[in-house]
């Protein structure tokens, strides 16, 4: 019997599939077997051979999908050593299966393969529960228009807006569980951003930066657990914002969210709006707002429409709203074209206008 | 947890452990400089995700010398930060960066930078693994504008990539671990070795003269609390009536205001250390002072008043100033001369490494 599965149908579930269809068949092998224990038909043989193979591939892909998790730091290092030891003397009931089978002693061949077939549903169930991914998609829009570089604004107070780049890190990622308590993700620290192509400050190099539209981020390793709601903040934390040398997710020097301005202060670049204006008399200029200091730093606090599960069996997909014009509510770039590190007030104004920017559009919590 | 970094967690723990226990210079990672703290300290203060280790000291010694760190091959951090002025440069205001352009601000002496939060004259580098990336990259000083390339010469250097590897364990050079070695030397430039030092622990044969201890006694009664304690500095930014006003904005001259944006910081500097004070000529943050005597001079009759001048300086019925007569000026002129700290202007092992 040979088995097909579409290559895009995520492991687990083939796993799963996979045991199912073991399960079912053990039994009935045990019904043949016990009515005659001695006169294994070869076909009957070649089965019970064909059910450890497959058990031995069910403990490789545990052995995989474990690896994958001590990566990614889900599970704690006790839980981990737990997991690792029990898959190792499943291995061994499985080899001393495979030995049974040659000595022709069939009734102990079953015994050890429903002893590690339900090992193995319940290994599956312990990794399934601390495995999960979300994404997290913030859409940026310019009130009811998508937004886009180089295309026309108009801003609530009448400004004409016309953006060359907007980028911002979106770190420290948490969810929120329905008692109140908050699960951070390791590593979060993303840096979201709309930009062209552009020289790597701080390198001669021929090296750019690309052009680039960014607006969701996929995190690994979710804690599973059922979640009310989402909290990330705009910015760097003082932890790695006040050590420049410290790195995490996707912090680096090299991004152009540093400058030598910044440095004298030692903080990232939090977020940068950037573009061209339209002046009293008609003509254009351009504007350049930047936040950035530990003063900045801003966390936005969304509820989900309904609780979601993250497992993984489950799909989990947050999609927000990031409202740009939100940036335009109490600033406008006639009266403060210029936004940098010696502008704490507006820089105050602005951080909290990207604090106002997001809200929860839908949340998509399908299976996989 | 690799060997390195259980390696990294012992040395961590002993440090903690023997400092403790009140332990002096055995606190410290064997072989390793210092020798010796000031008295009253039992440890040399380090960040818990960048412990010493001699390994990475040596490797933050190497940087600190290496002018191929600058955009021009030709300036190192030691090219204006020169052992024998404690680690300043003896000019107000340097041109010997890659562009020769004079700085903006005098080369700060880099003494006892371990219990100093807030580096520069302004305090706006937090700390010491982030401090180094202004001079390497500002454009007069070491004019780093190319620091991936910077990096990637270094790690195409076997010997380089040895040193790294050596410091903080298998993989390429980094920026973060370039910074972390910097840090790491950077620490270990303790001045305790002064004949005062010496004096305050009783070793044999340590002596200050009658004079000096005289000028002692001032200095701990008329220079404090900006000079305090065993560090002869409280790391704080005080404005000592140099000037009358203060720009604004990002203008260097808004003192310590600069990275805190407040106006009550306009034109507040960070107090610098007496210890090496004999040494580290011209004086203040823009080296306007040539001399000790000049110095002097100012506290005791040349300060202006200004909006954020310290109250420290205010007496009732004259004008701001340190109250000192001539005989006590002198004997301040002669204590200070006390704090040089000879074994750390030429410690070899705070110097040039061998090479290779």
């Amino acid at each position: 019997m040979t088995l097909h599965f579409p290559s895009s149908m995520p492991r687990f579930v083939r796993a799963s599939v996979l045991s199912a269809l073991t399960f079912t068949l053990i039994p009935a092998c045990g019904e043949d077997t016990s009515s005659n224990p001695t006169t294994l038909s070869v076909t009957e043989r070649q089965e019970l051979n064909q059910r450890i193979s497959e058990l031995e591939a069910e403990v490789t892909r545990l052995e995989g999908q474990l690896a994958e998790q001590q990566q990614q730091q889900g599970a704690t290092e006790q839980e981990k050593q737990a997991l690792s030891t029990e898959l190792g003397s499943l291995k061994q009931q499985l080899a001393e299966a495979r030995e049974l089978l040659a000595s022709q002693d069939w009734d102990g061949v079953l015994v050890k393969l429903e002893a590690a077939q339900g090992e193995v549903e319940r290994l599956k169930g312990v990794l399934a529960a601390t495995d999960g991914a979300l994404s997290l998609n913030a859409g940026l829009v310019f009130g009811s228009a998508p937004f886009a570089l180089d295309q026309t604004f108009t801003t609530a107070g009448g400004d004409s807006l016309r953006f060359t780049e907007l980028r911002y890190w979106l770190s420290n990622v948490k969810l929120r569980k329905q008692d109140g308590t908050k699960v951070a993700l390791a590593n979060s620290y993303h840096l979201l951003e709309v930009i062209k192509a552009q020289a790597v400050d701080g390198t001669s190099s021929p090296a750019t930066l690309p052009a680039n539209r960014r607006e969701q981020v996929d995190m690994v390793a979710v804690p599973a657990g059922v979640y009310t709601g989402i909290e990330f903040s705009i910015g760097v934390d003082p932890t790695y914002n006040d050590d420049l040398s410290r790195q995490a997710g996707e912090l680096h020097v090299l991004k152009n969210m540093t400058s030598s301005a910044w440095m004298w202060f030692t903080s990232y670049i939090f977020t940068k709006t950037k573009g061209q204006y339209v002046k009293v008399d008609g003509t254009s200029d351009t504007f350049a707002w930047e936040t950035g200091t530990n003063a900045d730093y801003r966390t936005v606090n969304l509820d989900f429409t309904a609780p979601v599960t993250v497992n993984s069996q489950k799909q989990v997909k947050v999609n927000l709203r990031a409202d740009v014009a939100a940036l335009f509510t109490s600033l406008s770039p006639r009266t403060t074209p210029t936004i940098n590190a010696s502008s704490a007030t507006e820089r105050a104004t602005l951080s909290d206008g990207f604090k106002a920017m997001f809200s929860v559009v839908s949340v998509d919590n399908s299976n996989r | 947890m690799n060997r390195h970094t259980l390696r990294h967690a012992a040395w961590g723990l002993s440090t903690l452990l023997l400092g403790a226990c009140g332990g002096g210079p055995e606190a410290l990672p064997p072989g390793s400089s210092p020798e010796v703290l000031p008295v009253g300290f039992t440890f040399l203060p380090q960040p818990e995700d960048n412990p010493l280790t001699q390994e990475g000291v040596e490797l933050g010694r190497w940087l600190f010398h290496a002018p191929r760190l600058s955009g021009n091959g030709q300036v190192s951090c030691a090219t204006c930060h020169v052992q024998e002025h404690g680690f300043s440069d003896g000019v107000a205001r340097s041109t010997a960066g890659v562009t020769q352009h004079p700085l903006s601000r005098h080369t700060p002496a880099l003494v006892n930078l371990a219990w100093m939060e807030g580096l520069f004259w302004d305090g706006g580098a937090k700390n010491l693994e982030s401090l180094s990336l202004a001079p390497l990259t500002q454009a007069d000083e070491m004019g780093q504008a190319d620091l991936e390339g910077m990096m990637a010469g270094l790690s195409a250097d076997p010997d380089v990539v040895r040193r790294f590897e050596a410091a903080f364990g298998p993989g390429e050079p980094t920026l973060g671990k370039l910074l972390r070695g910097l840090a790491q030397y950077e620490r270990t430039l303790v001045s305790a070795r002064s004949r005062y030092d010496r004096w305050r622990r009783g070793e044999p044969g340590a002596f200050l003269t009658e004079q000096e201890s005289r000028g002692l006694a001032l200095v701990r009664q008329r220079c404090t609390p900006c000079h305090d304690s065993e560090l002869f500095t409280d790391n704080a930014f005080h404005n000592n009536g140099l000037d009358e006003r203060f720009g604004q904005g990002e203008d260097v001259s808004r003192g310590r205001g600069r990275v805190t944006l407040r106006d009550e910081d306009a034109g507040r500097y960070k107090t610098p250390t007496l210890r090496n004070v004999a040494v580290t000529a011209p004086y203040m943050h823009d080296g306007r002072f040539a001399t000790l005597e000049a110095v002097l001079l100012h506290y005791r009759g040349g300060m202006v008043r200004s909006a954020t001048l310290d109250g420290a300086f205010l007496r009732e019925g004259q004008a701001p100033g340190v109250t000192l007569d001539d005989a006590e000026a002198e004997a301040v002129l002669a204590f200070l001369h006390a704090l040089t700290d000879e074994a750390f202007l030429s410690d070899p092992s705070l110097g040039p490494p061998d090479a290779p």
